[in-house]
């Protein structure tokens, strides 16, 4: 176990903290090998593993499940207040940001199976060219940010809230550059319309990545940031009264 | 006694501005506990306030207001000083032998320990609920007519009947006993026994009511009655109540005031204390990592 969520006289509400916890950070785990996987097969056409993505998504729900059964039973049987209950309170965000992180993994699969299905005309080499630099980018910030709920760390869940701009950012530029490709050759729309499906999917990985990352700071410090610019987010902010 | 209370606030915000952090926390009052100790409307303040049980300090220098209408739940493990600093509030102290009282104390800026405040005339103002029920071993109509009559609050038979029926009725206690007044108050159940207590203590009109873990003995539907009528009452009285229950102090209470070995450590919205504390020794026992 880690973090702040150890110490308590009843040694029994520590382990099931951590069990929750290590629950979120196996998610997350999974979530993650979805995000690569999903990104995999969109590079290689692979529709074998598309599918296995797709398939595979039932088990994070399984997850999502048993993790949203577990806050309510620490809600329940020990009324955590303060740190503890801000704890419980980001975990269960975190299932329930983790869920719908895997189901926008789930529509990567999808729309490779669309696109890479037999018969189909190919789509052009480079269309998912933008996907590639944002899914090692997604990846890198659900990395970041499980890492945060892993160490309970303020400083590692501000840079993947301020880090998320670049995901942002790339997403913004990856709808413009995609514009060119309908302007080259406006037969190319039905394979441009499933590139903005992958480029929205993987910018809202990013934004659960930092919805973890928010609860995280939440967690730690009592502060609600959702709604706070990312460039304010400095450590004088956070430790205001 | 208010020009006291400024002289004394005035000096304490001058060492205020000299204060450093305590934990990391900028200490925001004169008394150095975290979080505000002053409300814009106070019923009882206190200032500067020590109590001594012989060589022990049992309290160390606490400041706290105690606003008007509101619920203010004092919390701390045991030994802390919350019992203590509740009963300074109506001179119960002044009956245990080798206790020292010091500093300031005023209900309606009047100062409660002056030589010309009678403790039986304070004690109508300032009740108190304690944690094991303890009605008179007489009738449950005379349990409420009690105060009254020695106060001289009633000047008829009628008078006193009212003031019975209004008492028991804000207890919540009426429709149950309404028709056994001239029985036992001993024969009441634990919980109705409590409420009647409280019906004694609201009986003299006090301005303030402190409660000493009044639901300690009682058990959970009981428990529920006391809370929902302390919800009620505080729309006419100020209450204080000194609690082990956390929940209890979170469901109540406006306002929580953390005590730990004699000092005020923290006080504050009481949904604030329960979901930030500032003060780690606050945090550590409401989380039940106090150890």
């Amino acid at each position: 176990m880690n973090g702040k969520e150890g110490g308590h006289i009843v040694q029994r509400f520590d382990a099931q903290l951590g069990s929750l916890k290590d629950l979120v950070l196996e998610m997350g785990r999974l979530v993650l090998e979805q995000v690569r996987d999903a990104a995999q097969a969109l590079e290689e056409g692979d529709t074998g593993l598309a599918r296995q993505v797709v398939y595979r998504d039932r088990d994070i729900n399984t997850l999502d499940m048993k993790g949203q059964e577990l806050c309510l039973e620490l809600l329940a049987t020990r009324q955590p207040v303060a740190s503890d209950l801000r704890f419980v309170m980001a975990m269960s965000q975190a299932v329930n940001n983790l869920e719908r992180a895997a189901d926008e993994t789930k529509k990567l699969g999808y729309v490779v199976g669309r696109v890479y299905g037999e018969n189909d005309p190919q789509p052009i080499p480079s269309l998912f060219q933008d996907a590639r630099h944002m899914a090692a980018s997604a990846v890198e910030l659900l990395e970041d940010a499980l890492e945060a709920v892993r160490d309970l760390d303020v400083d590692k869940a501000v840079a993947v809230v301020q880090d998320d701009e670049q995901l942002n950012e790339a997403f913004h530029a990856g709808l413009r550059r995609l514009a060119t490709f309908l302007f080259e050759d406006p037969r190319n729309v039905r394979h441009v319309i499933e590139a903005v499906f992958v480029l929205k999917a993987l910018e809202r990985v990013g934004d659960h990545a930092t919805n973890l990352a928010e609860f995280v700071i939440y967690a730690v410090k009592g502060k609600d940031v959702r709604y706070v610019k990312a460039e304010h987010l400095s450590s004088g902010f956070l430790d205001a009264g | 006694m208010n020009a006291t209370i400024d002289s004394l606030t005035n000096a304490a915000a001058d060492v205020a501005g000299t204060a450093e952090a305590m934990d990391g926390l900028k200490i925001r009052n004169f008394s150095g506990t975290v979080g505000e100790v002053t409300v814009a409307n106070p019923r009882m303040r206190t200032r500067g306030v020590d109590v001594y049980y012989g060589d022990k300090h049992a309290i160390k220098n606490v400041s706290l207001d105690i606003g008007s209408n509101e619920v203010i739940a004092m919390i701390g493990p045991s030994g802390c000083g919350k019992s203590t600093f509740l009963r300074c509030l109506n001179r119960m102290n002044d009956t245990v032998e080798g206790c020292r009282v010091t500093g300031n104390i005023t209900l309606d800026d009047k100062d409660i320990y002056a030589k010309t405040m009678d403790p039986v005339v304070l004690r109508a103002q300032v009740g108190m609920v304690f944690q094991k029920p303890n009605p008179f071993p007489k009738s449950i109509y005379d349990n409420i007519a009690y105060g009254p009559r020695i106060h001289g609050i009633a000047a008829s038979r009628t008078e006193l009947d009212e003031i019975v029926e209004s008492s028991l009725r804000r207890a919540g206690l009426w429709d149950e006993v309404k028709d056994r007044l001239d029985q036992p108050g001993t024969g009441l159940s634990g919980g109705q026994q409590q409420r009647l207590c409280i019906a004694r203590a609201i009986a003299v009109s006090p301005e303030v009511i402190l409660m000493d873990e009044p639901c300690s003995a009682l058990d959970p539907i009981a428990t529920a009655k006391i809370e929902e009528l302390i919800d009620e009452l505080r729309q006419n009285y100020t209450i204080c109540i000194v609690t082990h229950s956390m929940q209890q102090a979170a469901r109540v209470s406006q306002r929580t005031a953390y005590f730990h070995l004699g000092d005020l450590i923290e006080v504050g919205e009481t949904t604030q204390v329960f979901t930030n504390p500032r003060h780690k020794l606050t945090e550590d026992y409401i989380t039940g990592r106090f150890g």
